[in-house]
C-alpha cells in the first residue's frame, strides 16, 4: 500500500521537474483532507466510496462508472487509484482526533455546498454508530485543518530522503503557504464521488503515461529500481551460477566416476587378457616384480653365461683330448 | 582333400593354440636334482618326484621282461633284482665327474638318462622347447655345474640354468634377504644365507653329513647291536623316513626285519634317534659359520629366520632341536617349509618363469 513516501516521491519528482510547490498545495491540502477523513473510524464514509485504500471493497461492491469518456472502461477504479499515490494516505493514530473533527468539518462543508443548515438527528447518528459528537466552530475547524496539514507536511517531509537543507526549505515554503498564505480555493467536494472519483486528479499523469514514460519517475525511484533490478538480477545470476555450479559439479563428478570406471574396466580387461594369455601360453614372459629380483635374475643369468663360456672352451679342449684318446684307442 | 585338411588344421592351430616351435612357447621347468630323489615342476602344472637312479637289465631275459633297455626312477628300485642299478649323483654332484674309466662313462650315461626322463616328465609337445632351471648343491664345483648343463642339453633341454638349491628355495618363499635356508637332502645339507643378492661361495655351506650318512649310521648301529637282523639300505631308508625323530616320544620305531629268514619286529627307535640326532650339531655348526661371518649388525636377523627344507626337514622334533642348538648363538627361530619335497623345484620354476625371455634366447 502506497503511503506518504509515495507522496514524497511524487513531490520530489515534481521538484525535480522544477515546478513551484505552490501549484501542488491545493491538491496537497485536498489529499490530506481526504486522507484525514478516511482515517476516522466512526465516520460514515458511504458517500466516500472512492476511498481507494479499501480498493478490494470497491472492486467488489462499487459498480464502475466511466467518467473519463470511456477510456478506461475495462479498468476498475481501484486500478486507476493505485496509480495515484496522493489518494493513499497512511493512517496515524495521533491524528485520529483531528480527522474526526475534520469529518465534522467536512460534513459542514458539504452542508455549506448545498445542504447548509441540515440538521442531523441524534438518533440517526446513534444508529450509525456515532456515540459522541463534538461541535467545532468554522474558524477553529480551519485552524485545526491547517495544523493537521502542517503536521502531515512535516511527517511527509521527514520521510523524504532528501538533504536536510532541502527538507527545511520545503517545509518552510509549505508552512508559509499553508499557515500564513492563502491556501487558494479548496477543492470542491463532489456530492456523489462514486460517479466522479478521478475528476480532480485528471491533470496527474495517468497510468499509461507512467507506464510509458519511466523518465517521469523520481531519480531516487529510478535508482531504487535500478538497484532493485540489480539485486534481482544479481540474485538470479547467483542463483543461476549456483545451479550451474551444482550442475557442473555433478557433471564433473559423473565424468570422474565414468573415468574411474573406465580405468577399472581397462585394468580388468588387461588382467583378464593376461590371465587368458597365461592360460593359453603359460610360458609367456613374466616380468620381475621388483628391482631386487630383477637384479638377482640378471646376476644369475650372467653367472650361467660365464659358466657356459667356460664349459664351451673346456668342451673344445676335451673334444680334442677325446679325439686324441679316440685315436689312441 | 589333403590341402583342405591342412588348412583346417592350420586354422585350428591358429585359433586354439600358438605355434609350438617358437622360443616363447617353451615349457619352463624347475628341477631339484637330488642325490636320492629328483623333483620336477613344470609351467604346465605338472610336478613329479622320482628316484635318482637308473637301471639296465642284467641280461636279455630281464630286458624282455621289462620291455625297456633302460629304466629310470622308482621302477628301478622296485625291480632292482633284475637290473644293474646306478646312481648318477653322489654327494649332490654328478658322480661321473668324480670317477674315471668305464665307471665314469656308465655314470655319465646314467646321468644322461636321468635328464632325459626329467625332460620327458615336462611333457613338452613335439618341437616344443624346454627351458630348465636346475638346482645344484650349494657348493657344487664348477665342473659339476658344467656337467649338469652339458648333460641337460644333451638330453634335449634347450635352455639350462644352474642355480644353488637353497637359493631356489629362498626364491620360492620370497626370502631373499635376512634369512637362512637349510636344505637337508640325501647327499648334502646345503646352507645359504640370503642378503638380498645372489649368494656367492661365502654365503653358502655344504655339509656332506646328510640323509645317506644317516642311513649308513643306522645300518652301522643295527649291525653292532643286532647282528642277526637282515636288512638292506633301502629298508633302513624307508624306516628312517617313517620314524625319524630327534626327540623322545612314546612312538616307537617298530620295523619288521627278517631274522634268519623269519619276519621279526624290531624296535630301532634308539638307532634312528641317535643317527638323526647327529645331524643337528652339523647343521648348527653350519648356521654358526654363516652367522659369524655375516655383518654383526644383521646377524640376529638371519638367525631369527632359519628356513629348513628338503626331505630331512621332516624329522620329528628337528625344529625344536635346532632352536635349542641356536641358544648358544644367542637364540634363533626355525621354520619348516610346508612342501619340502617340491620347494626347490618350485623355486627353480619360479626363476625360470620370471627370467626374461631374451635371456633364454641368449642361452
Amino acid at each position: 500500500m502506497l503511503g506518504p513516501s509515495s507522496l514524497g516521491s511524487s513531490i520530489k519528482m515534481r521538484g525535480a521537474q522544477r515546478e513551484p510547490l505552490g501549484a501542488l498545495l491545493p491538491q496537497l491540502v485536498y489529499c490530506i483532507t481526504i486522507w484525514w477523513l478516511q482515517g476516522a473510524p466512526n465516520a460514515d464514509l458511504s458517500h466516500f466510496s472512492v476511498v481507494v485504500h479499501k480498493r478490494d471493497t470497491v472492486r467488489r461492491s462499487v459498480p464502475f462508472r466511466d467518467n473519463l469518456g470511456g477510456q478506461n472502461k475495462s479498468q476498475p477504479p481501484y486500478h486507476r487509484a493505485w496509480q495515484l499515490p496522493l489518494f493513499l494516505p497512511r493512517s496515524t493514530p495521533d491524528l485520529y482526533p483531528i480527522r474526526k473533527a475534520a469529518m465534522s468539518a467536512e460534513s459542514n462543508t458539504s452542508e455549506n455546498d448545498g445542504k447548509r443548515g441540515q440538521i442531523h438527528n441524534v438518533d440517526e447518528l446513534r444508529n450509525k454508530g456515532i456515540r459522541k459528537v463534538r461541535v467545532v466552530g468554522e474558524s477553529q475547524l480551519q485552524e485545526m485543518a491547517r495544523e493537521a496539514a502542517a503536521r502531515a507536511i512535516l511527517e511527509l517531509a521527514q520521510e523524504l530522503k532528501v538533504s536536510e537543507e532541502d527538507r527545511r526549505s520545503l517545509v518552510g515554503r509549505a508552512q508559509k503557504q499553508i499557515l500564513d498564505g492563502d491556501p487558494g480555493p479548496l477543492p470542491q467536494i463532489i456530492p456523489n464521488p462514486v460517479s466522479q472519483p478521478d475528476a480532480q486528479v485528471a491533470h496527474l499523469p495517468n497510468e499509461e503515461q507512467i507506464e510509458e514514460s519511466p523518465a517521469t519517475l523520481g531519480l531516487q525511484e529510478q535508482e531504487m529500481l535500478i538497484q532493485l533490478s540489480k539485486l534481482i538480477s544479481k540474485d538470479w545470476r547467483s542463483e543461476l551460477a549456483t545451479v550451474r555450479d551444482s550442475h557442473k559439479t555433478q557433471v564433473d563428478r559423473l565424468e570422474m566416476r565414468i573415468e574411474e570406471l573406465t580405468r577399472a574396466l581397462r585394468v580388468t580387461d588387461q588382467v583378464l587378457t593376461k590371465g587368458g594369455e597365461s592360460v593359453v601360453n603359460p610360458t609367456s614372459k613374466l616380468k620381475p616384480f621388483d628391482n631386487k629380483k630383477e637384479e638377482l635374475l640378471d646376476q644369475l643369468f650372467q653367472a650361467n653365461v660365464a659358466l657356459r663360456e667356460i664349459s664351451a672352451s673346456h668342451g673344445a679342449g676335451s673334444l680334442s683330448a677325446d679325439s686324441e684318446e679316440g685315436r689312441m684307442s | 582333400m589333403k590341402d583342405n585338411k591342412l588348412n583346417q588344421l592350420s586354422n585350428e592351430s591358429d585359433v586354439i593354440s600358438p605355434k609350438l616351435d617358437g622360443k616363447s612357447t617353451a615349457v619352463k621347468v624347475g628341477i631339484d636334482l637330488g642325490t636320492s630323489r629328483s623333483a620336477i615342476t613344470t609351467s604346465k602344472g605338472e610336478r613329479m618326484v622320482m628316484a635318482s637312479v637308473v637301471g639296465w637289465p642284467k641280461d636279455a631275459i630281464s630286458a624282455k621282461v621289462f620291455g625297456h633297455r633302460v629304466l629310470v626312477g622308482d621302477a628301478v628300485l622296485e625291480n632292482r633284482m633284475g637290473l644293474k642299478t646306478c646312481f648318477p649323483l653322489a654327494d649332490g654332484n654328478l658322480a661321473f665327474t668324480q670317477n674315471a674309466g668305464d665307471q665314469k662313462e656308465t655314470l655319465r650315461k646314467a646321468g644322461l638318462h636321468l635328464f632325459t626322463a626329467l625332460r620327458q616328465a615336462a611333457k613338452a609337445a613335439e618341437g616344443q622347447s624346454v627351458h630348465a632351471v636346475i638346482g645344484a648343491p650349494a657348493e657344487a664345483t664348477r665342473e659339476n655345474k658344467q656337467a649338469i648343463i652339458d648333460l641337460a642339453r644333451e638330453a634335449g633341454i634347450d635352455g639350462v640354468m644352474v642355480v644353488s638349491e637353497p637359493f631356489a628355495v629362498a626364491y620360492a618363499l620370497d626370502a631373499l634377504e635376512d634369512a637362512m635356508v637349510v636344505d637337508i637332502g640325501a647327499g648334502t645339507i646345503d646352507l645359504c644365507r640370503m642378503a638380498g643378492s645372489l649368494p656367492n661361495e661365502e654365503d653358502q655351506v655344504t655339509i656332506f653329513h646328510a640323509g645317506n650318512h644317516v642311513d649308513a649310521r643306522i645300518c652301522e648301529l643295527l649291525r653292532e647291536q643286532r647282528a642277526d637282523i637282515q636288512f638292506s639300505p633301502n629298508m633302513i631308508k624307508k624306516a628312517k623316513e617313517r620314524f625319524s625323530s630327534v626327540v623322545d616320544t612314546n612312538k616307537r620305531a617298530l620295523v619288521t626285519f627278517p631274522v634268519n629268514g623269519r619276519p621279526t619286529e624290531v624296535d630301532i627307535t634308539e638307532q634312528i634317534q641317535t643317527a638323526v640326532g647327529e645331524l643337528v650339531p652339523h647343521i648348527v655348526d653350519g648356521i654358526q659359520k654363516l652367522v659369524s661371518t655375516f655383518d654383526p649388525e644383521f646377524q640376529h636377523r638371519i638367525r631369527s629366520r632359519v628356513i629348513v627344507s628338503g626331505g630331512g626337514s621332516q624329522v620329528y622334533g628337528l625344529q625344536e632341536a635346532l632352536e635349542k642348538g641356536l641358544e648358544d648363538l644367542g637364540g634363533g627361530r626355525v621354520m619348516i617349509v610346508d612342501d619340502p619335497v617340491f620347494a626347490g623345484s618350485q623355486g627353480a620354476l619360479k626363476l625360470a618363469l620370471e627370467m626374461p625371455e631374451e635371456y633364454w634366447e641368449q642361452l
